[in-house]
């Protein structure tokens, strides 16, 4: 915890096996994939109102 | 916690947090959309550090195959030459098949599956032939139809390295369309007459070949066909960088192999009747060899199988035309049969016409008796060619009648077809309805490999004629060994089973010796699939 009572975590690589490796960075990929494609595709949503 | 465990709560909670945004209005979108180029500026390095790391991690993982191309070529060159002294010395055939000379009179025989300059090479060829027992002939040699001297005329001005005017060569061959079988006459009568000369000159050649190898005899020259094959067999052995590489393109089924590595022996349930303790190694090493053995005799067996059609065919020729002719009176009439041909050869070399043809002069060069003549002769000509292929088939039929005996094994049949080509491929392309010379050759070579096979068992134990069930003489012997092999065991799938199941426990050991595991070998599979996705993006 920093002076300011954030956490932050130090991870090794190295301490993952291969399979949690791999199947780390592709999430990571996928996930950054994911959030590009949702921010392109962003738009404003209209609230629909009760009992229309 | 570790890195995977944190990023997969992060994702999950970052996803949760995006869902409670709203996006009623542009503002908060846009609010929406830089809090995602956060997420995505915090991802991003810790993206490109795992990928740095996964990048080391590959790379020093990843196999180095040793590219044994080269060695591999260098000991098929010797494999070739060894099998070329094998039948110059074959000591169950002729001069005419050891010198080659029943193969390269096959292909004239053919001319019209070759190009002018092919069949011109198949004439220097047989030519060469003659200068190896210092045989010299010349055009005047081919003193038989004016033709076909005419032809030989030119080849032989083309040896000499004089250039030679092919239209010349095409016009004889539209004047006389059997100019090639009145070649092949005046060659059978040459190479006839030079019997002795050929013989001495393969004395001479056996006894150079053997020496040049230090060989004593001819078995030794076989057992370093053998040594090489064993060489070439341990290049092409597959070693961990070739495995882990065909694990990595796909070629292997890896998950196969993950799946079943705890279960090293795995295999052996196939292959046993009864199991073992593979904690005992002597008893394991013992089966292994048995397996290795049975192993062998599949691929002996799928060899022979595939070419059952071919073996029995000869069976048959052999039972309808020469089961019952006497060897005594089958030679008497191969005599006399070359006796009548002799005899018919005399009576057409008297109806020569000794004119030389320079291409223009060919429509003139006969005048109206001259080309009577000639049509007579060549009649004449076309008789003796059958009579040539009547006493190769006489020829053949001997040969089968002193090599084929009741008691005789698909080897005799195997050796036969290996040591007359002349004769057996144009059975092979007819049993096997194949479509060239190339098909031809290669069914040839898988026979000739049947022969000198250093595995070689099943074809020494298979009886040509007996009903005997020699599968079930082989399965008795290696139940005796725990070798769980029934009559099912031959069925052409079961055949396959079996080699995939030897293939699978042979990967299997050395997949247990290799100096990667299989966490490490998942990783490469699984890594070289994003690197491909990536390159496809």
């Amino acid at each position: 915890m920093d002076n300011k009572g954030k956490v932050t975590y130090k991870f090794e690589l190295k301490d993952l096996t291969y399979l949690e490796l791999y199947e780390v960075y592709k999430e990571m990929i996928e996930f950054v994939s994911f959030l590009t494609k949702t921010r392109d595709t962003a738009e404003v949503v209209k609230e629909e109102k009760e009992g229309s | 916690m570790n890195f995977k465990e944190y990023i997969d709560k992060d994702i999950e909670d970052k996803k949760n947090l995006l869902e409670l945004l709203p996006m009623n209005t542009e503002a908060r979108v846009k609010k929406y959309k830089d809090t995602i180029d956060n997420i995505i500026r915090v991802y991003q390095p810790s993206i490109e550090s795992t990928k740095k790391y996964i990048d080391y991690k590959y790379n020093k993982l990843y196999p180095t195959k040793i590219d044994r191309t080269q060695q591999i070529e260098q000991i098929k060159s010797k494999i070739t030459v060894y099998k070329e002294n094998l039948i110059s010395t074959n000591p169950n055939t002729s001069y005419y098949e050891r010198l080659g000379f029943d193969m390269l009179i096959f292909e004239l025989e053919h001319y019209y599956n070759y190009t002018l300059h092919e069949n011109n090479d198949i004439i220097v060829k047989i030519i060469s032939k003659f200068e190896l027992a210092s045989v010299k002939i010349s055009a005047e040699d081919f003193k038989l139809n004016i033709f076909s001297y005419n032809y030989m005329i030119y080849i032989f001005k083309s040896i000499r390295g004089e250039l030679i005017n092919t239209e010349t060569l095409k016009k004889i061959f539209w004047k006389c369309p059997n100019v090639y079988e009145n070649i092949i006459i005046s060659f059978r009568i040459l190479i006839i007459k030079n019997q002795k000369r050929f013989e001495s000159y393969l004395k001479i050649f056996e006894s150079k070949i053997l020496s040049q190898y230090n060989y004593k005899s001819r078995n030794e020259l076989i057992q370093a066909l053998y040594n090489e094959e064993i060489n070439k067999e341990q290049l092409e052995e597959q070693d961990e960088a070739d495995i882990v590489s065909d694990f990595i393109s796909g070629e292997l089924d890896f998950s196969i192999y993950q799946n079943t590595m705890n279960n090293l022996y795995g295999e052996l349930d196939y292959f046993l009747i009864n199991p073992i303790d593979v904690s005992n190694q002597d008893l394991l090493a013992q089966t292994l060899i048995i397996i290795d053995n049975f192993y062998q005799n599949i691929m002996e067996y799928q060899k022979y199988s595939t070419n059952e059609v071919l073996f029995e065919n000869l069976k048959n020729t052999y039972n309808k035309n020469i089961f019952n002719l006497q060897e005594k009176q089958m030679k008497k009439d191969y005599k006399a049969q070359l006796n009548k041909i002799n005899k018919l050869q005399a009576k057409a070399k008297k109806q020569f016409i000794n004119k030389i043809i320079n291409g223009e002069n060919i429509d003139q060069i006969l005048n109206k008796d001259e080309f009577n003549k000639c049509i007579e002769q060549q009649k004449m000509l076309n008789e003796i060619y059958i009579e040539y292929s009547n006493y190769d088939k006489m020829y053949f039929n001997l040969i089968l009648k002193q090599n084929i005996h009741e008691n005789s094994f698909i080897s005799s049949i195997v050796e036969l077809i290996v040591s007359y080509p002349f004769f057996s491929r144009s059975i092979i392309k007819s049993v096997f309805e194949l479509e060239n010379n190339e098909e031809v050759t290669d069914k040839y070579n898988e026979i000739f490999d049947l022969q000198y096979n250093r595995h070689r068992k099943l074809i020494d134990m298979k009886s040509i004629f007996s009903k005997e069930n020699f599968e079930r003489r082989l399965m008795d012997s290696y139940r005796f060994d725990n070798l769980n092999i029934n009559e099912t065991t031959f069925e052409e799938d079961n055949q396959t089973l079996a080699i995939t199941n030897y293939i699978k426990l042979k990967n299997k050991l050395k997949i247990s010796k290799f100096q990667r595991s299989l966490d490490e070998i998942e990783f490469l599979i699984n890594i070289k699939k994003l690197k491909d996705e990536e390159e496809k993006v």
